[in-house]
């Protein structure tokens, strides 16, 4: 009897704890993957406005003069602060765009007024194309937050008349081709003698690469307006390096300048975008001064390290195309099982390895070799 | 009796404490991946403390066991904990580090501190390389049981060998 009563109470108390939850879990709202505030050409936030959320199709071979459709996903409406939340959409809307990796590129477009991002499809999720894609790794939903801002007054439309239908449509054209640009994938640092360092790149390694946007299109009108992912198809050495230097290395991403037309109610949007196309591969170093570091490790005479997984250093001037648009662009590249930085002692004395944001082997951005 | 043990199964879902670990406690989330690797003494035996732990959370973490990931010709020894100096880890150590270490088994983190993580390797095999996937680390808070994994794969070369590149 006392132990058909246990079972009853405990039966309850199990029943009584499991159903808030299922109904919190009903009532939880749709997951953003966009998020911002939407603002006017003086930064002032605008509401009652529509924000859509379009993905680019899978292009790799484009050439000069082609014309790609993006695909409207999702549309909301900016609240009385502007800000506005892009719901996830399903993942069997998105897959039929994702490349054969996974990658994914969208752009938030409310007007003339835009900010893109890019990401990796898994499992039905789009997650951060940065992080490791390796199987077992932890990887959550991506949210991009950035703003919105349109280039000018008149470049939002607004409905001539009440009832008038809304049917968002976007086309890019591939306008010119900039051709390969290198773009800074990874950093390596000795500060001392006695340590082998080098950086891999291989295929599947994705970058996070900006993305120029100009109305006019002109040389010196061009700012940055979020970023693109994609991956490498082929894999690239990069020679090894060693005593007291601290090295980039680059890569080539083809760049191209696309225009855009999106319509909006009756209204033709027009401007430019400069946006990676393919990979192009190569390789190039560059020496540049030492990052800080603070959090380190003894390093022990004929031992090694390899790093793989933490976001990498934003480089923010990163990819050199100042020469066709007056600003470089911003590239990052997380160390993954694709892109790697090794260290190694190859003396007997002992050395230390240290980090900028953390030990080495935590979530720090910099390794740096030290006496 | 079996519904004294359906009645502990569901108090323990519903408590939260009984069984089961989560990796989201505040030791933190899994370690970045990576590797290690450094030649053994002429023991066979090697020192890591090449991680750190650290306590993100607001409360004490009682430290329970630590077990090596899919080890392959290498056996852990002992684990222990020490307080790091001068913000340096001891790193991979050929044979034992002394000093103020003491044993992980029950060990205490105080909220918003930080340990130099040691655990004791032997080859199995002296003449050959071992290898580990990394380890866990299994802690307490509270009634709550977490677990805190690092990614960092290890691998002793023979004593007097190479970890080559």
């Amino acid at each position: 009897m006392s132990t058909r009563m246990c079972g009853l109470v405990t039966v309850v108390l199990a029943v009584g704890m499991l159903s808030p939850v299922a109904e919190v879990a009903h009532a939880t709202p749709p997951v953003a993957i966009a998020d911002g505030v939407l603002k006017d050409a003086h930064g002032a936030p605008l509401a009652g406005r529509h924000v859509d959320l379009f993905i680019w199709p899978a292009v790799e071979a484009v050439n000069v003069g082609d014309s790609v459709t993006l695909t409207m996903l999702s549309s909301t409406m900016s609240d009385k602060a502007g800000h506005f939340a892009l719901a996830t959409p399903a993942a069997a809307a998105i897959a039929p765009h994702a490349a054969p990796d996974g990658i994914v590129n969208f752009e938030v477009i409310s007007g003339a007024g835009v900010s893109q991002f890019g990401g990796r499809l898994v499992n039905g999720v789009v997650v951060d194309a940065t992080a490791d894609p390796a199987p077992g790794n932890s990887r959550s939903a991506l949210v991009s937050h950035a703003d919105v801002q349109l280039p000018d007054a008149a470049a939002t439309a607004t409905p001539a008349a009440a009832g008038d239908p809304y049917y968002p449509g976007c086309v890019a054209r591939l306008a010119q081709d900039y051709g390969a640009k290198n773009s800074i994938v990874g950093q390596t640092n000795s500060k001392t003698t006695g340590i082998s360092h080098d950086f891999t790149y291989t295929v599947g390694a994705s970058s996070s690469l900006g993305i120029g946007y100009s109305v006019s299109g002109s040389y010196g009108s061009w700012s940055q307006s979020g970023t693109a992912s994609k991956s490498s198809t082929s894999t690239w050495g990069f020679p090894v390096q060693g005593d007291n230097i601290a090295r980039r290395y680059l890569t080539g991403w083809r760049y191209g300048k696309w225009e855009f037309g999106c319509s909006e109610w009756a209204t033709n949007n027009h401007w430019f975008e400069a946006r990676t196309t393919s990979f192009a591969g190569g390789t190039a170093l560059t020496s540049v001064g030492f990052p800080g570091y603070r959090y380190c490790v003894n390093f022990l005479g004929g031992s090694d390290f390899t790093k793989a997984d933490s976001k990498a250093y934003n480089f923010t001037t990163g990819v050199g195309i100042s020469g066709n648009l007056g600003v470089n662009l911003s590239v990052q590249t997380g160390y993954s099982t694709q892109a790697k930085i090794h260290y190694h002692n190859k003396i007997t004395t002992t050395r230390k390895l240290c980090g900028n944001g953390d030990y080495p082997s935590g979530n720090t951005s910099f390794v740096v070799a030290t006496a | 009796m079996l519904t004294r043990t359906g009645s502990v199964v569901v108090l323990c879902l519903a408590l939260g404490s009984c069984s089961g670990t989560a990796d989201d406690g505040p030791l933190g989330k899994p370690s970045s991946p990576g590797g290690v690797c450094v030649p053994a003494d002429k023991n066979g035996v090697v020192t890591d403390g090449f991680l750190a732990l650290r306590n993100g959370g607001s409360s004490s973490v009682r430290l329970r066991s630590v077990k090596l990931v899919k080890p392959k010709g290498v056996r852990l020894e002992g684990s222990y904990v020490m307080p790091i100096r001068e913000n340096t880890l001891v790193g991979l150590q050929p044979g034992t580090v002394d000093g103020s270490r003491t044993a992980l088994a029950d060990a205490v983190l105080p909220a918003r501190a930080d340990r130099n993580l040691l655990t004791q390797l032997r080859l199995t095999d002296k003449a050959v390389a071992g290898t580990t996937g990394g380890l866990e680390v299994r802690y307490v808070v509270g009634h709550h049981t977490y677990r805190w994994v690092s990614r960092i794969d290890v691998r002793l070369a023979p004593p007097g060998g190479s970890c080559g590149s």
